[in-house]
């Protein structure tokens, strides 16, 4: 097995980096969200979780 | 409408996209995109394996995964996320699934020894809904966000996760198509503003074609435009290349036509045809000049058997000496 071009791996590490930030963006603005319009819809006891073709899951 | 959009989705998630799929693939036929191509029956049986038996083998696995494996690793947690509010759910659903899809289809081509497990997917020289699905067990198997999407729907974000399915399977499919619909958008000045901004957000049939390309050309691009669903991720990391035109052909250009079986189950099989990537012994790639990677032109030859029909030749008895 051969480990990829020492110029390749060097960027895969610096994208990898840069996608960490790019996962959390979507969790930061939720956050923000949050925090700026103070609501907490955790506390809505009503909320139902939707499990599509994963239904069963209800039933257990 | 809720209701109505949600339905539209559901009946795309169960039936709906092997429908578009039959329905594209037959025009694709009808209009004679095959015909140029030599999508001959080893082709054709490669291309029908790999679309049909992950349906049927697959489904253990991950009905397995998402019943029992889930509920044991995050014991209490089920539909904890629920109250995520839809748009904010779709943007993480839509980043973990499509960035980390990006990143396995990424490794598949930068990382050597990962390469033969992704080949099948590039070997068509053709593009189109027949090929769209073709891939080596071993990367449907591993196919990460497959699992990571799961985990967020257990944890409650299945609603989000049901347009976020559909959307990027109506992308990735039209981006495999051989109708390569984003042609207008290039044509006429007046769309430039929609093509600009769309060439760079998803995959199109231009940038994805580029990707299957058989050569890196200038047009051809098999070393970037990784993206799936997002073009966007190309964009950010700089693999991406836009040109608004089409390749003039695709598939590997050491392409020695490996049994069906060999290129949907290997390593388990092994191909019979000398020098192939997938033969016992083969380089782990070649490049595009024809070089292999991890192996020298010398190790090559050292290491690879003899072509058999140069075998067979020597085995033959000499007619002259036995001739009476």
């Amino acid at each position: 097995m051969s480990a990829p071009d020492p110029s390749i791996r060097n960027r895969i590490i610096r994208n990898a980096l840069l996608s960490i930030v790019l996962y959390s963006l979507p969790v930061v603005a939720l956050f923000i969200y949050l925090k700026v319009t103070g609501e907490k819809p955790w506390k809505n006891k009503d909320q139902k979780a939707y499990y599509g073709q994963f239904d069963r899951y209800k039933k257990k | 409408m809720k209701e109505i959009v949600t339905s539209v989705f559901e009946n795309l998630g169960s039936w709906g996209l092997s429908v578009i799929v039959l329905v594209l693939g037959i025009t694709e036929f009808l209009v004679g995109l095959y015909d140029k191509h030599d999508w001959d029956e080893n082709e054709k049986a490669t291309d029908l394996i790999c679309y049909a038996a992950p349906k049927i083998l697959l489904a253990p696995v991950f009905a397995f995964f998402t019943l029992k494996a889930l509920p044991v690793l995050f014991p209490g947690m089920m539909g904890i996320f629920s109250w995520v509010p839809f748009w904010f759910g779709f943007a993480i659903i839509a980043v973990a699934d499509d960035l980390t899809q990006y990143w396995y289809h990424r490794l598949h081509h930068e990382i050597p020894w990962l390469w033969r497990f992704h080949r099948t997917h590039h070997s068509a020289s053709y593009m189109g809904m027949a090929m769209a699905s073709r891939q080596n067990i071993i990367y449907t198997v591993f196919f990460s966000q497959t699992y990571l999407t799961a985990t967020l729907v257990f944890l409650g974000l299945g609603f989000p996760a049901l347009f976020v399915k559909g959307i990027k399977s109506l992308i990735t499919l039209s981006a495999h198509s051989s109708i390569t619909w984003d042609k207008p958008f290039y044509k006429y000045k007046i769309l430039h503003p929609v093509a600009w901004v769309l060439e760079r957000l998803i995959s199109t049939p231009a940038t994805h074609h580029a990707h299957h390309a058989d050569a890196n050309d200038g047009v051809g691009h098999y070393k970037g435009n990784f993206g799936n669903m997002f073009f966007i991720w190309d964009i950010i990391f700089g693999t991406g290349l836009i040109t608004r035109q089409y390749p003039a052909g695709y598939g590997v250009k050491h392409y020695f036509k490996e049994e069906w079986y060999v290129q949907f189950l290997w390593p388990f099989f092994k191909s019979k045809k000398v020098g192939s990537e997938l033969a016992l012994g083969g380089p782990e790639f070649y490049d595009e000049v024809g070089e292999t990677g991890g192996y020298t032109v010398k190790d090559l030859k050292s290491n690879l058997p003899e072509p058999a029909l140069h075998k067979e030749l020597l085995e033959e008895p000499q007619y002259n000496q036995v001739a009476v």
